[in-house]
């Protein structure tokens, strides 16, 4: 009977092609659809994960609490330890690295070496000269370089470019930060300023620079000692997923603090955050969610009632067909039992191939992005310009779930109705058709 | 004459046409939805800019930068007197200076932001304020921000010391009384910003008269001692970053198109696959084949018009009611208090034209595609239903 | 640092026997004599500086010299990452110079409102470089104990409106001419920062603290202690000590 059923469907291609065409394009929309939502969600978090907060962040409490004043002497010790328990301790998707965010004043220095300009900056230390390291490309930083070329060593930094503006900077010139170190003493050092950046952010082109984690290490007396430790997980992860990764990595902080590194001060407590709980991101990604989800909706029920009506005229097209069974003695029931399997059939065939083509097109979205930047536009930012997208099994479900039904569902109403024609009037559908 | 019958073919459908017409305008005025929630989303966060900061523009002391505390006391000048006139719907006077919170013995840097309590161009939430008499007495009123609150753990009834200088660079300092707590809705005059009345920071930092800009509703032409700084300036950060994410949502267009364009194509070439033997009549009766692919491009045409005719009759009136109430998403406030913080939709003429363009040619191209093999159709065969396969 | 030590150290007096009335002349005139019996016209300091922020303290040794109020130049010792750090005041700005960046840097206008060193001092508070006598007008309050010793309590109220403390408290000991403790104010009347005034010995014939401790009121477990290890009075000091030329390796 099945493969009698599966014969009829492929031989006629007007009975299987078309449903099966509808019903995976449906699918597959969905799904892509789902999964670009959730791209727009991490696109929204792009620029802060990558230069503030991560996707979740491991901070000494001290320093998280007062971290408007930058309390450099809050850092947290054991630089290499603590990256080795995370490594052990942190969900493995997790990418951690470690930075170091500083405050100084920044001096620029006439021919004389006397003062000429200065301002106070603020700025990053993260990994950029050691061959492993993930940070330059995560920054996109050698496209954002607008003038000169990115630091070869500890005692070069590049700033941001109304910076080098305001202080009247020229590629290569020496320039000397004065701050306090980690002990609260003096920390002063000179640094090659050697590129340009644009941020995209007005207050960091104007305040900020970047150097090497060493370079910092050096310049503060933090010696095996970084701010914060950011954690970056893939676009494969949802933003949904953050908190359940922290809650994953808190509790086992306090065994940690039993036998914790040498180095820390004694009143050190590391504490971990998700993006969403800072800079105000929480709140508006409540909003985010519910647009998202009114989206999702809408297009679900649209896709619903398209493949609800191409279930209900095809199954119209196939009176005649019916009228046909019927006069061969099949009874009502088993013609609509009949093709409500074959709608199934076909539906779960439509959601299989729809699947694999927007799971394909969500997957590319994941792992590679389509850049949507203005080609001629190129000034180099930081904002990425490339539109990601996140496969997941929600996405699948979204689709496959009202894609299956909504055509079983036509299929069987337009069938229904051969409950009330005759076989005659049914047989003459079969006869113009 | 064609079309008459196309127009007669086309009510004889009858429910179908109704139907398809009925999804297909359903599905644009989704698009639409869909695209202009998330553009009233994004442009909320201009809106909430405009409304507690930028408004119009700013009429500021030239070289002033918010993000130079350290200048600020040195950049600052008494109201011209052309703007001083404006009635208080059409400007308002700030003036910003740094100071220092004392909480729980951590400091906290803080701008210190003097707005006038009569004006009425921006909407900031500063009744409590406004309760307040001059001259200051013992303590400060000071409003901030929920993030604020946040940061520095303080709450509505705290007294703590605030410092500043004066303008001749005496130290200064009294107990400031937090007053109130309020959304701000703009992050970047909620952290590390005390709102004062400005009179009473203009007396406790003896600079009557003062200002550091005059937020106006739009430029005024050249005023003594002032740059006037438009709201693509004030709000240029957020209109790069909406920029960038309005590249994003096009692909979320290109997916919503393409769910109407399945939906029409589906409809549409079944339509024509079930009117074959029509389609035979026709020819067997001696119409041209191009004037068949004629009259059924044409009833496709129809149907695309009936559905942006449809749009328009169901969607105006919707969109119309969706922008008087918004779309409430108070509920989601990180805190009890109820604030009306609703989105509206934000319509994009060319979004909206290259939806509705893209559909109906859609509908159009699968109402031709498959009538077009008609010139080479057999008659007989299509008579008896045989001909497209 | 010591420049802002010498200008307290104004306040000091000569053990000189005077009657010290009640009246706000007497308090004007008492003043004067700190100043006046204060006044060298150069000094030669050895000192330490101990940086107490609540967790932790530092300690730094430096040697300086002043002429006069305008002109003052220091020399930190260590601790090692100091070492060789170099303060150049002349008139109302500032030069640090640091052997790591062989640089001099100016520090002027706002910026001198910054914390000197993690302390409790700002450059600005060090820099002070006016005859209090001068800059401030002084009123009796009345007289206290303090500590067993029965001290006149005065109220100096600065000239200038630029003045940075536009008020201050002194508990002052008539007979001995030292003070004990200094409470300075915002122009609101808040007690913004306290000066203590300890052991005082004898060095050529005048009365000197050995330890000055300074506290910002408005924070709390921090401050920072002055203490003179020695000090000596009109010393020749070679001018190149307040030239730009000093500031260097």
């Amino acid at each position: 009977m099945i493969r009698w059923i599966l014969q009829g469907l492929i031989r006629d291609k007007t009975r299987s092609l078309f449903p099966f065409l509808i019903v995976a394009v449906g699918v597959a929309l969905t799904v892509s659809l789902f999964g670009f939502m959730d791209g727009i969600g991490l696109s929204m978090l792009d620029l802060t994960a990558k230069l503030d907060t991560g996707h979740v962040r491991l901070v000494n409490k001290a320093f998280y609490e007062e971290e408007h004043l930058v309390p450099i002497d809050r850092a947290l010790a054991g630089q290499k330890e603590t990256g080795e328990w995370l490594e052990h301790n942190s969900d493995p998707r997790i990418h951690w690295s470690p930075r170091i965010r500083w405050r100084a004043l920044m001096d620029v220095p006439d021919e004389n070496g006397e003062t000429r300009s200065q301002t106070p900056v603020t700025g990053f230390a993260i990994d950029m000269l050691s061959p492993e390291s993930f940070d330059v490309d995560r920054l996109n930083l050698r496209q954002s370089i607008l003038s000169g070329r990115l630091p070869k060593n500890p005692h070069e930094m590049i700033v941001g470019y109304r910076l080098a503006e305001n202080l009247d900077l020229k590629l290569d010139d020496t320039i000397t930060l004065l701050g306090q170190s980690f002990d609260g003493g003096m920390a002063a050092d000179n640094y090659q300023v050697v590129g340009f950046v644009r941020f995209g952010v007005t207050a960091m082109d104007q305040k900020m620079a970047l150097m090497d984690l060493t370079g910092a290490q050096r310049t503060f007396y933090m010696d095996d000692m970084v701010t914060d430790w950011l954690g970056y997980l893939p676009a494969s992860v949802s933003y949904h997923d953050y908190k359940a990764i922290k809650e994953g990595i808190q509790p086992k902080i306090p065994q940690w603090m039993k036998n914790p590194p040498t180095a820390w001060a004694k009143d050190d407590e590391p504490i971990v955050l998700t993006i969403l709980e800072q800079r105000n991101l929480g709140p508006m990604f409540d909003k985010f969610e519910l647009i998202r989800s009114v989206t999702i909706l809408v297009f679900t029920v649209l896709m619903v009632l398209v493949l609800w009506n191409a279930g209900l005229i095809n199954g119209i097209h196939r009176y005649g067909e019916m009228g046909l069974c019927l006069a061969l003695g099949e009874t009502h029931r088993m013609i609509v039992f009949r093709l409500a399997i074959e709608a199934f059939v076909l539906g779960v065939a439509g959601s299989l191939a729809g699947c694999l083509v927007g799971g394909a097109f969500v997957w590319y979205l994941q792992e590679v992005g389509v850049n949507m930047g203005d080609a001629l536009a190129q000034s180099g930012m930081m904002l990425s310009e490339v539109a990601r997208g996140r496969l997941s099994w929600e996405g699948m479900v979204w689709g496959v779930v009202p894609g299956v039904a909504a055509s079983v569902l036509g299929n069987l109403i337009a069938s229904l109705s051969i409950f009330k024609r005759s076989e005659a009037s049914l047989f003459r559908e079969l006869e113009v058709g | 004459m064609i079309l008459k019958i196309a127009l007669r073919n086309f009510f004889g459908q009858g429910m179908r046409a109704v139907l398809n017409v009925f999804v297909t305008a359903l599905i644009i005025i989704a698009t639409i939805f869909s695209l202009s929630l998330l553009n009233g989303f994004q442009a909320q966060a201009l809106k909430n800019m405009s409304v507690t900061d930028a408004g119009g523009g700013h009429y500021r002391v030239p070289g002033f930068d918010i993000l130079s505390p350290m200048d600020w006391e040195d950049l600052t000048r008494t109201v011209p007197e052309q703007l001083k006139r404006l009635p208080p719907g059409q400007k308002a006077e700030v003036l910003v200076q740094q100071g220092t919170l004392f909480v729980h013995q951590h400091l906290f840097p803080v701008q210190l932001r003097g707005v006038e309590m009569a004006q009425e161009l921006l909407d900031l939430p500063l009744q409590k304020l406004k309760a307040w008499s001059t001259p200051v007495q013992d303590t400060v009123p000071v409003v901030i921000g929920r993030q604020m609150a946040k940061a520095s753990r303080l709450k509505a009834g705290d007294l703590v010391v605030m410092k500043w200088r004066d303008k001749f660079g005496a130290v200064d300092a009294l107990d400031a009384e937090i007053v109130d707590v309020v959304p701000l809705v703009n992050p970047r005059v909620d952290e590390g910003v005390a709102w004062l009345r400005l009179d009473h920071l203009r007396q406790i930092t003896q600079r009557p008269g003062e200002i550091t800009w005059v937020v106006v509703e739009g430029n005024l032409g050249p005023v003594d001692g002032l740059e006037f700084l438009d709201v693509d300036y004030l709000m240029n950060d957020l209109l790069s970053l909406l920029k960038h994410d309005r590249r994003n949502t096009r692909i979320l267009w290109i997916i919503l198109l393409l769910l109407a364009g399945i939906s029409v194509f589906n409809t549409q070439y079944l339509n024509i696959f079930k009117r074959q033997k029509e389609i035979g009549t026709l020819l067997a009766m001696g119409m041209t084949p191009s004037r068949v692919v004629r009259l059924f491009t044409l009833e496709g045409s129809l149907a695309a018009f009936g559905a942006v005719v449809l749009t328009g009759l169901l969607g105006i009136p919707f969109f119309a009611w969706f922008q008087t109430v918004g779309f409430d998403v108070s509920h989601l406030s990180e805190t009890g208090i109820p604030v009306r913080e609703n989105i509206f939709l934000v319509f994009r003429p060319g979004e909206i034209a290259s939806s509705v363009l893209i559909t109906v040619s859609l509908m159009l191209v699968v109402a031709w595609w498959p009538v077009r093999r008609i010139s080479r159709l057999d008659p007989t065969l299509a008579l008896r239903g045989r001909g497209i396969t | 640092m010591q420049l802002k030590v010498l200008a307290t150290l104004f306040l000091l007096l000569l053990p000189v026997a005077s009657a010290f009335g009640q009246t706000d002349a007497d308090a004007q005139r008492l003043l004067e004599k700190i100043d006046d019996n204060l006044w060298s016209s150069s000094k030669h300091i050895e000192g330490r500086l101990i940086i107490d922020n609540g967790r932790r303290v530092r300690e730094l040794s430096e040697e300086s010299w002043m002429m006069g109020v305008t002109k003052g130049y220091s020399h930190y010792k260590s601790p090692a990452r100091e070492r060789g750090t170099k303060m150049l005041k002349i008139e109302n700005k500032l030069w640090l110079y640091t052997p790591q960046t062989d640089r001099k840097i100016l520090i002027a206008g706002h910026m001198l409102r910054q914390s000197m060193m993690g302390s409790d001092l700002s450059y600005e508070d060090m820099m002070e470089d006016v005859k209090v006598s001068e800059a401030y007008k002084a009123t009796i309050e009345g007289f206290e104990d303090y500590e067993g010793k029965r001290v006149a309590v005065l109220r100096l109220t600065a000239r200038d409106t630029s003045t940075t403390y536009q008020t201050r408290k002194v508990w002052a000991d008539p007979d001995q001419f030292i003070i004990l403790q200094e409470i300075r104010y915002a122009k609101s009347g808040k007690a913004l920062k306290s000066v203590e005034f300890r052991d005082y010995f004898t060095v050529k014939n005048r009365l000197f603290p050995r330890r000055m401790v300074f506290r910002d009121l408005l924070k709390e477990d921090t401050k920072t202690t002055y203490i003179f290890d020695s000090i000596e009075f009109d010393v020749d000091i070679p001018n190149r000590y307040f030239s730009q030329s000093i500031l260097k390796r």
